[in-house]
């Protein structure tokens, strides 16, 4: 009876372990994902491609764009891109400002080229207003390719001509390009949208070009061959908040490649404040977890005909999908574990945050390497991505001697004294610090919504930004569980982006 | 016409020339990513410890 009193103790405290090593799942998976990226130098696309134009129909949705549409039109009309084989249709969902003048302007402006269509009841989603254009496109076949994009993106002039090359292989069924943050000059948060793009976009769609199966297709910057639309079904899923990552899933359960051209750049106006990112982010977030509902008969189940059920990107979706229960779990286990054994509590702490220590370094790095541009204008955004106080704690993890010197140091210079109980307070702020660095985060979009939004940059660096996207994914599974409506936040663009190009 | 079409291939070949160097260049990066971190781990031990 002792015994099993004294395995099961054991097994308890093993599973304690487990748990905290939970925390370090994301990261470690990131590690992996990012090392795959060299791999695409040997494993890429570009030995199928070759200088292929098909006419291409660019789809634009549109509702009370008039700040952006004219800039935009210019650039699409302006592409490297034989004008005869080039359309653009702006479909106005409804618009109240000067859109329609604006587009119809244009249309008179390059005849034949712009296209004006209206939709008299508006309001009801991107996917709607998509299927709009769909209709009109799909009814006459002068279309070989679709290009969807939003109203604000800008392309790069080769961009484009990048794309299409790769539409030369008929198994090839859509195409996405790198989306840059191009707001300018761009505040912090913006700064911080531009680091996050190199790792879920440059890094993790081309370790996914590697894999064989994207997750998603920008939302501003989708080409579509005419088979792939007709493949599946013409039309855009209006059933969920995440329509683009239906679209690249449904192409490639429909047998068609997806790849993404790392080199074709198109730039995006992002939000300036965290209420106007909560709320974009929110929809993502839940229709990630649409997603994951809808598709649940896909993951770990490898399938001849895709790549989506194999366990490499199952693993890859899940530790980015469950990135709060990890945190929350690992936070939870290590609290407590300081109560039931705290010399191992301290142990399993220290090697949890080594190792992401190291996967910080390598991660941090490499992406910044990736883009120098806009490394440039991001680097300390992507050094305090996870936040002051997690580099903190990575920076003690990393050299606690000198680490402990300065912090003494510190104390004693401000009169702060460094006692056993202000000892212990620290270190449980540390052991819970991934679940609590998601409410600090989130103080940041409270102060912005409070009037105070000279305090929210204050909370992001010191919670981190990671967090605060670990936060809106948190946030959306409980809206999620609570059957919230759907609603479709516009972001409000003011037509900031600026590129040299 | 037939110029055009060369002229396109040309450019074709280029482009993907460009891209293919770029992907070389993530990849020694990527090494070199990985050689800081052994470097790192290797002076945390030594040193910082």
């Amino acid at each position: 009876m002792v015994q099993l009193a004294h395995w099961l103790a054991q097994l308890g405290l093993w599973t304690l372990v487990a748990m905290v090593l939970l925390g370090a799942v994301p990261l470690v998976a990131a590690v992996c994902q990012f090392l795959l990226i060299g791999l695409h130098r040997l494993r890429h696309h570009y030995r199928d491609t070759s200088a292929f134009e098909p006419r291409v129909a660019i789809l634009v949705p549109a509702w009370n764009e008039a700040a952006v549409l004219e800039a935009s039109i210019d650039r699409l009309v302006g592409l490297e891109y034989s004008p005869d084989r080039l359309r653009v249709y702006v479909v106005d969902d409804a618009s109240t400002d000067a859109t329609p003048e604006v587009v119809q302007a244009k249309a008179r402006q390059y005849p034949g080229m712009v296209v004006h269509l209206r939709r008299d009841k508006g309001g009801q989603g991107k996917a709607h207003t998509l299927n709009h254009g769909l209709r009109t496109i799909l009814a006459d076949d002068w279309m070989q390719a679709l290009l969807i994009m939003d109203a604000d993106v800008i392309y790069e002039p080769d961009s484009l001509r990048k794309m299409t090359r790769h539409l030369a292989d008929e198994r090839v069924g859509a195409v996405t390009a790198y989306i840059k943050e191009g707001s300018r000059p761009g505040n912090y948060l913006q700064r911080f949208v531009a680091y996050e793009y190199i790792t879920a976009q440059a890094a993790a769609r081309r370790a996914q070009n590697v894999l064989g199966a994207l997750a998603c297709l920008a939302g501003g910057a989708q080409l579509h061959s005419r088979a792939n639309l007709e493949a599946i079904g013409g039309q855009i899923d209006t059933s969920s908040l995440a329509e683009d990552t239906f679209t690249t899933f449904n192409t490639q359960l429909a047998g068609n490649r997806v790849v993404f051209e790392g080199n074709a750049t198109v730039w995006a106006e992002e939000p300036d404040g965290i209420v106007g990112l909560w709320k974009q982010r929110l929809r993502w977030a839940r229709g990630n977890v649409q997603v994951t509902l809808r598709f649940r008969h896909l993951w770990f189940h490898p399938n001849r005909d895709h790549k989506l059920g194999s366990i490499s990107f199952g693993i890859f979706w899940f530790s980015l999908f469950l990135l709060p229960v990890f945190m929350i779990a690992s936070s939870a286990a290590l609290l407590t574990l300081y109560f039931v054994d705290f010399p191992l509590s301290w142990l399993v702490f220290r090697q949890l945050w080594i190792i992401n220590a190291i996967s910080y370094l390598f991660i941090t790095c490499f992406a910044l390497a990736i883009d120098p541009a806009t490394a440039r204008r991001a680097w300390l955004e992507a050094v305090l991505f996870p936040g002051l106080v997690s580099v903190a704690i990575i920076a003690y993890t990393c050299a606690p001697v000198g680490f402990e010197a300065a912090v003494w140091w510190w104390g004693e210079h401000t009169g702060l004294v460094w006692g056993s109980v202000t000892t212990r307070v620290a270190m449980l702020i540390a052991y819970s610090w991934l679940s609590l660095c998601m409410p600090i985060a989130w103080l940041g979009k409270k102060a912005e919504e409070l009037g105070r939004g000279w305090l929210s940059p204050l909370f992001i660096y010191l919670g981190g930004y990671g967090p605060l996207l670990c936060a809106v994914t948190f946030t959306s599974y409980i809206r999620e569980l609570r059957g919230a409506e759907m609603t479709w936040d516009k972001t409000i663009k003011t037509g900031k982006v600026a590129i040299s190009a | 016409m037939n110029s055009q079409v060369d002229s396109a291939r040309a450019r074709h070949r280029a482009e993907v020339r460009q891209a293919l160097a770029e992907e070389g260049r993530l990849l020694v990066w990527e090494l070199l990513s990985v050689a800081a971190v052994i470097g790192f781990i290797v002076i945390r031990q030594l040193w910082l410890v």
